[in-house]
């Protein structure tokens, strides 16, 4: 599967918020506040995956930390709730 | 622009007994993993002006509740193997565990700093272990 954002989801500061680098995202210019990800580490089925929410960017040490929040359920969930209500992607 | 960021003013204030267990991430390529994510830690955070090479880490501090080895297993449901150790084992390895985050998080490093030994550590922690939190979370 592949992932917006590589994380490590059970990583924390002191804002409670999971939290990663814009770097480890293939596509940067997604991850912004309120958007829903993919984050976790990708290679190998049993690689933890979860879906998530942008939170919020702060550039620290010349990184772009990105903090977000796991979201309950797996992607195939919102799958099925994106086809029961026939929503155009 | 900003440096890395002192933890030491943001630790709470909590040192955890000896028979705490520690949950760690288990999963495949367990070792590079834990090297990137050390890595990436210390590019942000210092702890006494010297850079934390460290990973996340979680504690079972109660028998019930919030904190429990349950209720931690099911926070980390995303993930299907775990290492476990006690804080104790952890401690008489030369490692320890800083209170970063909101409780239990813990950041777990090399006794007074330096680099993580990794190779050590997954030693101390020995066999994986199935969360039955992630099965849970695919069924549900």
């Amino acid at each position: 599967m592949k992932i917006d954002l590589r994380a490590d989801l059970m990583s924390q500061d002191h804002t409670g918020y999971t939290w990663s680098l814009l770097e480890d995202a293939p596509d940067p210019s997604i991850i912004v506040p309120g958007a829903l990800i993919l984050a976790g580490e990708e290679g190998d089925p049993d690689d933890p995956v979860a879906v998530c929410r942008v939170v919020e960017l702060e550039e620290i040490n010349s990184h772009m930390v990105v903090r977000f929040e796991i979201l309950p359920g797996d992607i195939e969930d919102y799958a099925v709730l994106v086809k029961r209500h026939n929503v155009n992607v | 622009m900003s440096g890395r960021v002192e933890q030491s003013g943001r630790l709470r204030n909590e040192s955890p007994p000896d028979n705490a267990i520690v949950v760690v991430r288990g999963g495949p390529n367990t070792v590079d993993k834990i090297g990137r994510h050390a890595a990436k830690t210390a590019k942000l955070w210092t702890y006494e002006g010297a850079p934390v090479e460290g990973i996340s880490v979680f504690l079972a501090l109660g028998d019930s509740g919030d904190h429990s080895l349950d209720s931690v297993l099911a926070s980390m449901s995303t993930y299907r193997v775990v290492h476990l150790a006690t804080v104790g084992q952890l401690r008489a390895h030369g490692f320890d565990l800083l209170a970063t985050g909101r409780r239990p998080h813990f950041t777990l490093r090399s006794a007074g700093g330096g680099t993580l030994r990794i190779t050590e550590l997954l030693d101390v922690l020995g066999e994986r272990h199935l969360n039955p939190h992630f099965e849970l979370r695919r069924k549900s």
